[in-house]
């Protein structure tokens, strides 16, 4: 009987760290396969736009590599993703704003991708969080559905503690409009 | 409900949803692209690195003045055209995608005649795109047989609509 095929075994995220800091590309190809559908996720919430996300991602991952150095393990490599892909989103947004760019607000559009993207996802609830102004929404993202604290969310979004659990509240109050529409 | 039940059940539903999604394109070819340009300005010797980029942008400026500036811009660097290209195709790629499923999401509500049309400017782009698959990976015209699928279907959805 033959051998049944050896189950490959993810190489340790630390090894892999070391590796890319040492300019080692493949090795960062594999944190990117480990970590970029997070990263996206993320980014698809928070501007609400398919193209938009796509080329934050590259910019997250772009900035990271740059950035390796400077991540010493302090915090996790995902959660260190994570603040430079808010980031880029703020920077893009600020950027946007300078050259008069509209943003895309097809709230439909935009839930349909999400399905694309999260075919398990609940379509009313990604239609009522397209819906939302910028701020609420991205502290609700960050603070509902993936688990930060305010603390966490002042410091990636710059804001107060406070502001971000006015803002929380206020989203909350929002999607509840919503979704009683 | 009071507010705070109900504040607390959108929280409780916004915590089930799922915290990862595929892009519609393979992102790290961009990626890989980007991340193996020169890393000019890092690493230790970034002073002399500037020292030397002034005396360029010195010299360079003095090379202008003696022999007259031309307003014709550099061309770019075939390789960064290539990637610019690539970027583009990825873009409209994920602009294609979510354009056909949001015309997905309707259809059924569609008169019959509006629903080929969509079919057909779908399966176009399809074929169109298939035909370039071929060029990009060296497929000699008649032996594409990603081409001949989609050209087969085509052909029934004309078939159907005259």
């Amino acid at each position: 009987m033959p051998e049944p095929a050896p189950v490959p075994v993810p190489p340790d995220e630390s090894f892999l760290l070391a590796r890319a800091r040492r300019q080692d590309a493949d090795a960062f190809e594999d944190l990117y396969r480990a970590h970029h559908r997070r990263v996206y996720a993320l980014l698809l919430r928070m501007c609400t736009d398919p193209v938009r996300a796509d080329e934050m991602t590259q910019d997250t991952f772009v900035q990271a590599w740059k950035g390796l150095r400077k991540f010493r393990g302090a915090s996790d490599f995902g959660t260190w993703l994570h603040a430079i892909a808010v980031r880029v989103c703020l920077n893009a947004r600020r950027s946007e704003r300078r050259h008069d760019h509209h943003e895309m607000n097809d709230t439909d559009t935009y839930a349909f991708a999400a399905k694309r993207a999260m075919p398990e996802t609940q379509i009313d609830l990604e239609r009522a969080l397209a819906a939302l102004p910028n701020r609420a929404r991205e502290v609700i993202v960050l603070h509902d559905v993936y688990g930060y604290r305010h603390g966490e969310i002042g410091d990636l979004l710059g804001i107060a503690e406070g502001t971000s659990k006015a803002q929380l509240h206020r989203a909350r109050g929002l999607m509840r409009e919503a979704l009683e529409r | 409900m009071t507010e705070q039940e109900y504040q607390g059940e959108i929280a409780d539903r916004l915590a089930q949803l799922p915290v990862d999604a595929d892009p519609v394109n393979d992102l790290w070819p961009g990626i890989e692209a980007r991340v193996h340009e020169p890393r000019s300005w890092q690493g230790t010797h970034t002073f002399v690195q500037l020292a030397a980029a002034s005396v360029i942008f010195a010299v360079g400026l003095g090379t202008g003045f003696a022999f007259g500036f031309t307003r014709t811009p550099p061309a770019a660097p075939q390789s960064m055209r290539a990637m610019n290209l690539a970027v583009e195709v990825q873009r409209t790629g994920t602009q294609y995608v979510t354009a056909l499923a949001a015309f997905a999401a309707v259809v059924d509500s569609l008169s019959e005649d509006v629903r080929i049309q969509g079919r057909e400017a779908a399966i176009t782009a399809l074929l169109a795109a298939t035909q370039e698959w071929g060029t990009l990976s060296g497929t000699p015209p008649g032996e594409n047989e990603l081409f001949k699928t989609v050209s087969n279907e085509r052909d029934q959805v004309a078939t159907v609509r005259f």
